[in-house]
């Protein structure tokens, strides 16, 4: 326990002293940067008045874009997701991932995703609608988490559960079936061969 | 590219410290274990793949997920494992409507130097604009009734009008059916599955489906079901404030049993958007002949009945502020004929404070109480983002149990993490857990992982939003 208090003291202070630039909240809009993307827009294809609503620029005259457009002009989520998001359009060079531009997630969250909550009661939701579930969830997102085990990462149960599920599973069985088939439980109980129980 | 999948190497299998106990390899089960060509033709098939891409052209995207951890528990004995995951999307192959999707993972274990790889997906599909023809062949998760992988083939058709079609069928694969934790790999002796479904499509607000699937080996029907679900959205103001409704209901019926395995409603409400509560109420009756293992918990932990209504509340104190309280309360048919009922009771509250200070956390307590003993718990996380580039996060949780037997067993995590994020594709971190479990294994374990999102156009480029 002492060596485990040191360490995270340790980890705590580093983090601390790491940054010379405090944290600095971005909304998407201020994330995005035409320096990165002026060239593959271009490349494309695409002109100015492709995403911005503005009448007076000249053709890939990109430095007045970027004065005009960085902070009064953004043009909305459906311009960057179509490159970036939308199954029909993204290109290649778009990086799909969400936390590209949005550093708060909680806050493009679905209203009905409510916390840890929503994970156990979702399937009802993806078996009538998987297409809503796709609008922001590539396949890999749930085979990860209905595949991946042992990870650091807390997906669905609580870092002490291997001790406090035999008292769930006599409370809601039906929810471990959801993920678990029988032999799951057998392997453990019966000692066969789990590593390190 | 279908028939590509996991290898197993078991060499070395025993444990260093404790040479006498079985760890893995040993035994019946590791004759079936033989070394395949798996994994081999994994790299291969994605080598090819790699190399096709800058002839026919394809824009590949994907994140790559590393996790290497080493633990080491009371007895002194350590494990220290590398697991290494791939999503892969190659987009816009050949033809624009083409694509290929994989997921897979290769780990391994340094102390016991054993190695482990697995394909969990991996298909190529054919997907026309807004999917109105889409095919999948491969390897795909499949959400019919449950979710489940399947190695065949999903065809999805979404023509003029308000109902589309899907039909799939396919050999039905299970994960977690090697006693070894380190290893996921999927069953090779399953049965198949075939079936269904007719979706309503294009009507803002509703949903609904009916299905069909039958799963089974040979003449052996391990469950059939005939399934059912709709939905809706309502909006309207209520004293001057926005209201949002959602209905949803579904059913599984056995045609076998004349039975009717699974039924759930749910109703989501949330007003003024700072209120949000969130009903749901299932029943289950399930008795299977799913082969020896994989039958359904439920239908081993009582005698395949359980009711279950559970709710949530939440509730915006302010922006960065909420409060929250579920509870799940269940009863079970047993096989004495009895009924057994339990409680879950769970609260709250999450903090959001990401905006003015780059922090996040959540402070909760549960209680569970069933027929066989009482759990009661605390967790915690916090998640602070003190420059843009570093990650601190924190969690403690412990939960005391009291059964008649033991009174007030606690176990206690704690853990910690530093991530340091130099760009936004890329996150590493470093981190330390130490776990105090009376009844199994206590641990300390120390890692890093690494995750990559990474996307690239390789060869002939499309422009943008052409074809489909």
């Amino acid at each position: 326990m002492k060596k485990t208090a040191v360490i995270l003291a340790l980890i705590l202070v580093l983090g601390l002293f790491a940054g010379c630039q405090w944290h600095e909240y971005r909304t998407p809009s201020s994330t995005f940067a035409h320096k990165i993307h002026a060239k593959p827009l271009e490349q494309k294809g695409f002109e100015c008045l492709d995403c911005h609503r503005f009448a007076k620029i000249e053709e890939r005259d990109f430095k007045k874009a970027i004065a005009a457009s960085e902070r009064h002009l953004f043009p909305g989520k459906a311009i960057c997701h179509y490159c970036h998001v939308e199954a029909d359009t993204r290109i290649g060079d778009a990086p799909g991932s969400c936390a590209m531009c949005h550093l708060d997630m909680y806050a493009i969250r679905p209203e009905n995703h409510l916390l840890k909550e929503w994970k156990k009661f979702h399937a009802l939701e993806a078996k009538s609608d998987r297409q809503s579930c796709n609008t922001c969830h590539r396949e890999w997102f749930c085979a990860d988490c209905h595949t991946r085990r042992d990870s650091i990462q807390t997906m669905m149960h609580p870092r002490t559960y291997r001790f406090s599920h035999s008292v769930e599973a006599q409370i809601d069985p039906a929810s471990c079936g959801a993920c678990h088939p029988f032999r799951f439980c057998i392997d453990c109980h019966s000692g066969k061969q789990r590593r390190y129980n | 590219m279908i028939l590509l999948w996991q290898k197993n190497n078991p060499t070395k299998p025993k444990r260093k410290n404790n040479p006498g106990k079985i760890v893995r390899g040993d035994g019946p089960e590791a004759a079936d274990r033989s070394p395949g060509p798996g994994a081999i033709t994994v790299v291969a098939v994605l080598l090819m793949l790699a190399q096709a891409c800058p002839l026919f052209g394809a824009e590949v995207s994907g994140k790559f997920s590393s996790l290497f951890q080493s633990r080491e528990n009371k007895d002194g004995d350590r494990e220290s494992v590398l697991d290494n995951y791939l999503s892969l999307d190659a987009d816009r192959i050949l033809h624009p409507a083409v694509s290929m999707h994989a997921y897979g993972k290769y780990g391994h274990d340094f102390d016991a130097n054993f190695s482990d790889t697995s394909l969990y997906y991996g298909y190529l599909e054919y997907r026309t604009h807004e999917g109105r023809a889409d095919i999948k062949l491969g390897r795909f998760p499949l959400s019919t009734h449950r979710f489940l992988t399947v190695d065949g083939m999903n065809v999805s058709l979404k023509p003029d009008g308000p109902v589309g079609v899907a039909v799939f069928g396919g050999a039905s694969k299970y994960l977690d059916l090697d006693p070894d934790r380190f290893k996921r790999l999927f069953s090779t002796s399953e049965g198949t599955i075939y079936g269904g479904r007719l979706f309503l499509q294009g009507v803002e607000g509703t949903r609904a489906y009916a299905g069909y699937s039958r799963e089974g080996s040979g003449d052996t029907v391990y469950q059939e079901l005939f399934s059912g679900g709709a939905g809706r959205d309502f909006q309207a103001i209520l004293l001057g404030k926005e209201l949002k409704i959602s209905a949803d209901g579904s059913a599984d019926y056995n045609p076998d049993r004349a039975a009717m395995e699974k039924m759930s409603a749910r109703l989501f409400t949330s007003f003024d958007k700072k209120l949000r509560v969130l009903l749901e109420a299932d029943l289950y009756d399930v008795q299977n002949e799913f082969p020896e293992g994989r039958e359904l918990v439920l239908s081993i932990l009582s005698d395949g009945r359980e009711r279950r209504t559970f709710y949530t509340v939440f509730y915006d104190l302010n922006p960065n502020v909420a409060i929250y309280q579920s509870s799940v309360f269940t009863s079970l048919k047993m096989p004495d004929g009895g009924w057994q009922t339990g409680t879950i009771l769970k609260g709250g509250v999450s903090g959001n404070f990401i905006e003015p200070m780059g922090l996040d956390l959540d402070l909760g307590i549960y209680r569970f109480e069933s027929f066989i003993a009482d759990a009661t718990g605390i967790s915690s996380r916090i998640r602070w983002r003190p420059h843009n580039k570093w990650i601190l996060e924190g969690g403690l949780e412990a939960v005391s149990i009291d059964t008649p037997s033991h009174h007030d067993q606690t176990a206690t995590t704690i853990s910690g993490e530093v991530g340091y994020r130099p760009k936004p594709t890329l996150k590493a971190a470093l981190f330390v857990e130490q776990s105090d479990n009376p009844e199994f294994r206590s641990d300390f374990r120390t890692g890093m992982r690494l995750d990559y999102d990474f996307s690239f156009p390789a060869g002939r480029n499309f422009p943008a939003g052409e074809g489909r």
